[in-house]
Order: C-alpha cells, then sequence, then structure tokens
C-alpha cells in the first residue's frame, strides 16, 4: 500500500506499535509494526522516521502480511513523491 | 486560549459515540455503525477523520503533557493527499470531560511553518493550554483561497507529564560527548562536514550558567531531509546571537552512524535521560538550568528565534 502516514504509534524512539496510512483515493488502513521495519538492514524505518515522514506529508509504502490479528507491516520504504 | 472554556458542550448519549463523532463526524460513525452492526473500538487510529473527499487533519506533536502555553502543530492533507499550504488554519480544543461530554477549552489561530528545505511541506502551529491530561479533540476550520471553508477533526492524547523536560523544569545535567577537531567530530556526528556545536557538552554548558540551545538530531542519516535542515536552523540561531548563549549538537546515535552488519540500533544516554520520543529536538534552557521551550520535528528558525531573543535579552 502506498500513501500518506497519518498517524503513528510508539512507546519509544526505535520500532513503532501501529501506523495509519492513507492512500491517494482515500482508503486508510492501520498496521500493526514488526520490528523488523526497524531493524531492516537495507530500508531501516525507526517509529521516529516514521513520524517525520508523517509530519512532513512524504509518501511511504507499506509491505505488509494479513494475519489473524490483522495487517501487520514488514517493510516500510520511501515512495516517489 | 481561554476564551469560551466551558462555554460550548458537546451532548451525546455513550462515549463511543462521543468519540466518533467528535473525530469523525456524525455522517462517518453512522456509516460505520451500519456496517458493522456496533461501532469499532474508538482506537486513536480508527478516530482519525481520513475519509474519501474530505481532509484529514495530522497532529504532528508526539509528547504533549499536561501543561500551559505549548506548542501545537498540526498538519492538514487534502482530499488528494496532498499537504495545505495556503489555508488560514483556527482551532477549537476540546477535552473529552465525561462518557457523554466534551468541553470546548479554548481557541486559537496558527501560523503556517514551511518544514526548511522542503518547499510545499509544513505545519500549522499554535500555542495551547492543555490543563490536564486525558483524551482531547481538535477541530480546524480550514479557510483557503477562493474556497468556502471547510472543518476537520482529529482526536489527540494529552499525558500527565511529557516524557521530556517540561517547561519551567530543570533539564538533565547529561554528559555528552565532545570533539575539537574535524577528524574528532566526525567520530561522534553524522553531518557532513561535522558541524561546530560539539565544544562543550551538556552538564558542562550548564555549569556555565549561560543560556543554552540544544538539538538533538541524526543530520547525516536522515531521509526525511529534517534532521540536515534542523542543523542549518542551529546555525542561523547561532549566527543571530552567537555571544549570548551557548549552542549544542547531540548526535542522537552512539557513534554517530546507524548499526552496521545488522547490530542493534544504539543510542546515546542523553536520549534516554531526556526522555526523547522522537527526533530532532530542539530546546531553550536559561541561565538557571530549566527549560523555557521545546520544539518537535519541523523545527524553523522564524518560530524559534524570538523565544531565544527573549532568553538571551536581545
Amino acid at each position: 500500500m502506498q500513501g500518506l502516514l497519518i498517524d503513528v504509534e510508539s512507546h519509544e524512539l526505535l520500532h513503532a506499535d501501529e501506523v495509519t496510512v492513507r492512500d491517494n483515493s482515500g482508503v486508510v488502513r492501520t498496521f500493526r509494526v514488526s520490528p523488523e521495519v526497524a531493524d531492516n538492514s537495507v530500508t531501516p524505518f525507526s517509529a521516529s522516521h516514521l513520524r517525520l515522514h508523517m509530519v512532513t506529508a512524504q509518501p511511504v509504502v507499506v509491505e505488509y502480511q494479513e494475519t489473524n490479528d490483522g495487517l501487520l507491516a514488514m517493510r516500510i520504504r520511501d515512495a516517489a513523491a | 486560549m481561554t476564551e469560551g472554556k466551558g462555554a460550548e458542550r458537546l451532548h451525546i448519549t455513550r462515549r463511543r459515540l462521543l468519540r466518533s463523532a467528535l473525530l469523525l463526524g456524525p455522517a462517518a460513525y453512522l456509516a460505520a455503525c451500519n456496517q458493522t452492526g456496533k461501532a469499532p473500538e474508538p482506537t486513536p487510529s480508527r478516530l482519525l477523520n481520513a475519509t474519501p473527499g474530505q481532509l484529514t487533519a495530522v497532529p504532528a506533536a508526539s509528547d504533549l503533557g499536561a501543561g500551559k502555553d505549548l506548542r501545537f502543530p498540526i498538519g492538514i492533507i487534502d482530499e488528494n493527499n496532498r499537504p495545505i499550504t495556503d489555508a488560514t488554519v483556527q482551532l477549537a480544543f476540546f477535552k473529552v470531560t465525561g462518557p457523554s461530554t466534551a468541553e470546548l477549552r479554548g481557541r486559537a489561530d496558527t501560523t503556517y511553518r514551511e518544514t526548511p528545505g522542503l518547499e510545499g511541506r509544513g505545519v500549522y502551529v499554535t500555542r495551547a493550554d492543555f490543563d490536564e491530561a486525558g483524551d482531547w479533540g481538535v477541530v480546524a476550520q480550514v479557510a483557503q483561497p477562493g474556497r468556502d471553508p471547510r472543518e476537520v477533526r482529529v482526536a489527540f492524547k494529552v499525558k500527565p507529564k511529557s516524557s521530556t523536560p517540561s517547561i519551567g523544569d530543570p533539564v538533565p545535567h547529561s554528559h555528552t560527548l565532545t570533539a575539537n577537531t574535524r577528524d574528532e567530530v566526525e567520530r561522534i556526528c553524522s553531518a557532513r562536514p561535522g558541524d561546530d556545536y560539539h565544544h562543550l557538552s551538556i552538564d558542562q554548558a550548564l555549569d556555565q550558567g549561560k543560556p543554552l540551545v540544544v538539538l538533538f538530531a541524526t543530520p547525516g542519516f536522515c531521509t526525511s531531509r529534517t534532521c540536515g535542515p534542523s542543523l542549518d536552523v542551529l546555525d542561523t540561531l547561532h549566527s543571530m546571537y552567537p555571544a549570548n548563549a551557548n549552542y549544542i549538537h547531540v548526535e542522537v546515535l552512539k557513534d554517530g552512524h546507524p548499526p552496521q552488519d545488522g547490530g542493534a540500533w544504539q543510542y546515546v544516554p542523553a536520549v534516554d535521560e531526556w526522555g526523547l520520543p522522537s527526533e530532532p529536538w530542539l530546546f531553550l534552557i536559561d541561565d538557571t538550568g530549566r527549560l523555557v521551550d521545546k520544539f518537535e520535528a519541523s523545527i524553523t528558525a522564524g518560530e524559534i528565534q524570538p523565544v531565544l531573543a527573549k532568553l538571551v535579552g536581545a
């Protein structure tokens, strides 16, 4: 899913708990965030970095899995603005 | 932020309805009820107003604690997912006061602050009093040139106390790394070239009894391009009042770089000591070591300069 972060919930600088993304058509999805999102060696996205994307309205791409507990973001990366 | 205090109340039947109505609007709430047979749980994420064809409000403060005259930045996104940068935005703040009520606690005008280095990106900033912790809502009236005014609502939380130092409180006497030569600086700082704000540790600066400006940022590894410009803001402030205050850049990452070979991220101890939930942050401290003001994320010299001028007596 590609869109703008409109909510980032976290309790620390590194790992986010949950993010909410709105795509260009207005679809909104909330994802739990895997620790792998921050720990990814190629495109690490810390909670702090996610928050900066939110504040500056810079789009992201969320790669996710559907789980029994809802959507789980596995990787987040920059999207072309 | 005292105008109209207690003058307006929202009355609805249940807390869930209140929060949904306050923040999503009645139509969206009813639509949600019709689809599921019951209202969704009111988690902050689900309360966001992000319905197709509508505006979205994005509160940008991650560390609001109860207090007065606090910075409240908010982004406004249009129906096509583009940030709105040309509007007059007025805010009305509501405190959720009970299972079925919310109370107007104040209104405020905002100033648009473009994020340095990011043309067309920025936030609307105001100062507000949040006199108690708990669930709050804000209603933003958005007036763009040539358009009818529109309204957007969103929820946010106010903590009993912020994790970063509160305004008026003494700041932590952190011992932060220092460096003097270029090589030394670049061993502890991610900026390239390394900057000139590593000569003093925070505790050393506080001991001098002089106003202090502290920037926590990771300028070299911020692809959002907000940390690098925040260092430019520190440069600008320093150039305005070079002798009246001390200026320190604290690199957030230990050793000035991210983990290598798959290791764990490590932050400098001052990050925990100052309770940072995000970065960058810029703090203004008076000559007695108490916090005067703090600025998170979208940091501009234009917003900080008047506060710093007062602090240094300029």
